[in-house]
């Protein structure tokens, strides 16, 4: 690398007057920010000073332009005051090869690091299905991590120990069938064994064993944006419902007079209550848009889909508390989120599920919510109407 | 001679009508107008396209660096993004609606404009002539048009950032009833129907150069210029064609229909909704065929865009390396694989969406044999790789970090595309992580290792390779640094397209490491820039190149130096053998290519031009980048030598 004595005043003109314009730019800046924040206490006078902060922004607007063209021109010049003296193409990739070393160091620490601090927040499923997905994962990593190790190593090694040199020459071979056949057939085999436990998995997480149990029904529905929440009430069955039943005082568009609907219970809190140990069935509708019932410490994950009823089936295997205990953290719940973009809000749909340690908390806590029937008393005729029209 | 001859010969008369006289190049005026804007000219619509794709690219980088900005310190008032944005960033804080406005616009950009368009329309139209010896496209007047259509698309694209309810922000898989909804949000407004529009026309445009593909791999070959020949670059942007001609066209039909949900009033995917106090009339739609529709061009579009990386870093590894491509068969039949299944596997996206589990099931099966191909083809680059003499040029460079990161990427697709591991991570950061990796920064990987070959072949200059070299190291480093932890942003629970973390437990534990990714992502944008100056400043000054600066063995390094209509003086060059005929153990010590235009006699001849009348001879000893002066092009092009080779006529040996 030599230093070539051209142009390299005007690199350090142009960076000098760069940097000397960088104040100015914040100043500029700060000005616009306090005036729209003038302007925003004080609407009544906004017509002219709104005027004003244009005109600042426009200004700082400019002035960036032109640091960023002196910025370039800066690099440009200090681009070729520097000329590499020509290295051979050998040294070049001897180089290279030894970079490929240091960088894949690097960042096998960087991923070593990121294996240690990084899973500390891996979801381990509290459910009885999520556990058979997560001795899946178990085996699928185990796997993954094999290839990915033994590959990655080999890819790095062989950019390493193969870079050019003088005198080496490259082995002419173009094929071998034998290697090709093993390397296709063990990934082949390897998938088999995955694509197995994957069906096996996904029929326990489709079709579980309730071991004869009858799930809690509840009713998610999405809307922008918020989950409702209702439960059947005593008789353990959901009333019928309607979407042109809907209205901002029936949320569920619950058919009032249907019998199973009157001692339904919906809830006001965004929070779903439900027991360990015993099955839960997620019913799931949406009002307006698609929406994703996401709980991903149980491994619920299903969208909510305007006109097409979904529904999801798991078992909590803790309860609230011992989780809380668990990961010795008070503050803990179960969250549900919303999986499927549905709006600006999406990223603010949050519920939270609270699992009951046994059936008699779940009992108290229901027995202080409202029934259906107490908010919305009179059975009318227009609704069961429009029911029927459904 | 054979049929292929006399279709050639056809063709050749064809093509001659249409540029009139090869031979006579240089007294044919050309207006600024036909040669630079609306040039039929394969090389300058491939330049078009890259450039167009280049400026998109940034725009669609730049934007992720304003989103990662809101990730990395949400509501922090940033006063220039007030000025940038104007009213989307009231205060200097991103509104979430203009948030979810950037998400989805460069995921459009970035997969349709950048990685479609821009890396197969460049690649597919500068090297399908010039590698398989065709004087220029099938119709160079379709091949025009396929880019006008292209740049309006972007324009229209572009211009929804002007409309009052700014541009689509549903998402760049515009799931309805979001998208059919403009009441919904203000993205599914105006903006979305200029999406709608722009990729409607964007199909048009890959349609047209789809075709045009298609038909010149299959039609214009040279003589002994057999498939089983064919550079897998070819090979690669000829099934992508295909996969494109199949796939595009069902996304008309999906989008047509949300025309007609949005305009027209009808249902094909709207049913029983009530949005914001009024039930809607439409009955009996489903948003799943939406998406079965999307996702049946949607998946084969991850290979659109993944196998014209593959099959550029195929040639360059090979080129590199000094060694043939391990297992050339193998690697056309892991692309014909990958192309066939990808047809079959669109279902792992909507494991989740309330499809019938019974479905699931069968895509879970096909998701996870289509991993087998793309491991036969890791393991080829490996075994390509192994016993090379790798010459690291900034196109090895950034074809050694795809393998590494199609590597890492495609590894945990095995967990996506298997249905009950999907349900925890469906559309979670892990998702990002993946798609990521894997379809973004390989992809763009195989762009740039293109670009920083070929170059030489598009401006007959060559790139400054120590910026090359600064841009990969930056570029490399910064692509896992920015997306390998995302891996456990997602197995931690968190959904993708969040606004903020801050709203949930297992989101707001998150916000040191967006901190970090925020800053290798503004590193790593910075770094393109780097490119941009490297591939601009070159193609205006930068070293003149010479005739084959990589001594590679493709046809395309025959054709001279200058552009000129029809790509050969006199007669195209005949073909004798496959591409990657590197470090023959027969040949010269000294020889370590055997380019494929050369024939036996020649050979036999020894005089071995291609090596020794070659105007570049390194002085210090190697190959690539280091070329100082301009020198006279290579006799190899010149009408005399090539009417010599092309005497006999002689059927090629096979």
């Amino acid at each position: 690398m030599k230093i070539v004595q051209k142009g390299w005043g005007w690199g350090l003109a142009a960076a000098l007057l760069a940097l000397s314009f960088a104040p100015a730019l914040g100043q500029l800046g700060e000005e616009a920010r306090k005036r729209a924040a003038e302007i925003a206490a004080e609407p009544t006078s906004s017509a002219i000073t709104a005027e004003a902060v244009k005109d600042l922004e426009s200004w700082v607007i400019t002035l960036a332009g032109i640091v960023l063209i002196l910025v370039l021109i800066a690099i440009n010049r200090v681009a070729s005051l520097v000329e590499f003296a020509p290295i051979s193409q050998q040294k070049t990739s001897n180089i290279h090869g030894w970079t490929f070393l240091g960088v894949g160091l690097i960042l096998a620490a960087f991923i070593g690091y990121e294996f240690m601090y990084h899973t500390k927040y891996h979801i381990w499923a509290d459910s009885v299905h999520g556990q058979k997905i997560d001795s899946l994962f178990t085996v699928t990593f185990v796997i993954t991590m094999f290839v990915f190790v033994a590959t990655q190593a080999a890819l790095f090694t062989f950019a390493f120990l193969y870079r050019e040199r003088p005198g080496r020459k490259a082995l002419y071979y173009p094929d071998n069938h034998t290697l090709e056949y093993v390397w296709t057939g063990i990934p082949a085999v390897t998938l088999l064994i995955l694509v197995g436990g994957g069906l096996l998995v996904w029929e326990e997480v489709h079709n579980p064993d309730l071991g004869g149990q009858k799930p809690q029904e509840i009713e998610l529905v999405g809307e922008q944006f918020q989950w409702r929440i209702r439960y059947p009430g005593m008789d353990g069955k959901l009333g019928k419902h309607g979407f042109k039943l809907l209205t901002a005082t029936n949320p569920h568009g619950v058919d009032s007079s249907d019998v199973n609907a009157k001692d339904d219970v919906i809830a006001s809190a965004k929070e779903i209550h439900i027991v360990k140990n015993k099955p839960v069935l997620f019913k799931v509708r949406a009002k307006d848009v698609l929406h994703g019932v996401y709980a991903p410490h149980f491994h619920v994950n299903i969208y909510a889909v305007p006109g097409m009823p979904t529904q999801f089936n798991f078992t909590p295997t803790k309860s609230t508390a011992e989780a809380r205990k668990e990961r010795e953290n008070e503050k803990f719940n179960y969250e549900l989120l919303c999986s499927q973009l549905c709006g600006s809000s999406h990223f603010n749909m949050r519920a939270v599920i609270i699992v009951h340690e046994n059936e008699k908390e779940l009992n108290d806590w229901m027995s202080k919510q409202a029934t259906f029937i107490k908010n919305e008393p009179a059975s009318t005729e227009p609704e069961s109407k429009a029911t029927a029209q459904l | 001679m054979s049929a292929e001859h006399a279709l050639h010969t056809d063709v050749h008369v064809h093509t001659h009508g249409d540029h009139g006289h090869h031979d006579d190049h240089g007294h044919h005026k050309e207006t600024f107008l036909t040669k630079y804007i609306f040039s039929q000219d394969h090389k300058m619509i491939s330049k078009q396209f890259l450039i167009t794709g280049m400026i998109m690219g940034f725009i669609g980088g730049i934007m992720s660096v304003l989103f990662r900005l809101q990730l990395a310190w949400p509501g922090t008032p940033l006063p220039f993004m007030e000025g940038l944005l104007g009213k989307w960033a009231p205060g200097g804080v991103l509104d979430p609606n203009f948030y979810m406005a950037l998400v989805t616009i460069h995921g459009t950009i970035m997969v349709f404009f950048v990685l479609t368009a821009g890396l197969s329309g460049t690649f597919s139209n500068l090297l399908i002539p010039l590698q398989i010896g065709a004087r220029d496209m099938a119709s160079p007047f379709i091949n025009m048009l396929s880019y006008w259509f292209f740049f309006t698309s972007s324009v229209v694209m572009v211009i929804s950032f002007f409309v009052e309810t700014g541009p689509a922000a549903v998402g760049w898989t515009i799931y309805p009833p979001l998208s059919a909804l403009p009441k919904a949000m203000p993205g599914a407004g105006l903006g979305m129907t200029l999406w709608l529009v722009s990729m409607t026309l964007f199909i048009i445009s890959s349609l047209m150069g789809a075709l045009n593909y298609i038909v010149t791999v299959l039609n214009m070959r040279t003589k002994g210029m057999s498939m089983s020949r064919l550079p897998l670059t070819v090979w690669a942007f000829f099934l992508t064609a295909i996969l494109g001609v199949l796939s595009f066209p069902v996304l008309v039909s999906a989008v047509v229909m949300l025309i007609f949900d949005r305009s027209l009033g009808t249902s094909f995917y709207l049913s029983e909704i009530y949005l914001q106090g009024v039930a809607l009339p439409n009955q009996g739609g489903s948003p799943i065929l939406f998406m079965h529709l999307f996702w049946f061009l949607g998946h084969p579009e991850v290979y659109i865009i993944l196998m014209p990386a593959l099959g550029i870093t195929s040639d360059i590894i090979a080129t590199n390396a000094r060694k043939p491509i391990f297992g050339y068969k193998a690697m056309v039949f892991s692309l014909l694989g990958i192309s066939f299944l990808s047809f079959i596997v669109w279902g792992h996206h909507m494991f989740v969406s309330g499809m019938n589990p019974l479905l699931g099931t069968i895509f879970v099966i096909m998701t996870l044999i289509i991993a087998v191909p793309s491991a036969v083809k890791t393991f080829n680059y490996l075994a390509t790789l192994w016993k090379g003499n790798i010459r690291y040029t900034p196109a090895m460079l950034f074809s050694v970090g795809l393998v590494s990161l199609f590597i890492s990427g495609g590894l945990t697709g095995l967990y996506l595309g298997n249905g009950p591991l999907d349900v925890p991570l469906h559309n979670t950061y892990f998702v990002v992580a993946h798609f990521h990796i894997v379809m973004g920064a390989a992809s763009i990987f195989g762009m740039f290792a293109g670009v920083y070959h070929w170059f030489p072949k598009m401006f007959g200059r060559m790139m400054n390779p120590h910026l090359g070299y600064a841009h990969f190291w930056l570029t490399f480093i910064s692509a896992y640094f920015v997306f390998f932890p995302m891996h456990f942003i997602g197995l931690a629970g968190v959904p993708r397209r969040y606004y903020a973390f801050t709203e949930f437990d297992v989101s707001s534990v998150w916000m040191d490491l967006n901190v970090f990714i925020t800053i290798s992502a503004i590193v790593g944008v910075g770094a393109q820039f780097i490119f941009a100056y490297n591939f601009f400043s070159s193609a205006l000054t930068g070293k003149r190149a010479p005739q084959n600066p990589w001594k590679s063995n493709g046809l395309e390094w025959s054709a001279p130096v200058e552009h000129i209509h029809g790509n050969w003086y006199g007669e195209i060059p005949t073909v004798y053998r496959g591409p990657y005929e590197y470090s023959r153990p027969d040949l010269n010590p000294e020889t370590d290519f055997l380019p494929n235009y050369v024939s036996d006699e020649q050979l036999r001849s020894g005089l071995r031009y291609w090596e020794q009348d070659y105007p570049y001879k390194d002085v210090s000893g190697g190959g690539g980048g280091e070329i100082h002066e301009h020198q006279p092009h290579s006799p190899v092009a010149t009408p005399e030598l090539v009417h010599r080779k092309d005497e006999e006529g002689k059927e090629p040996t096979v």
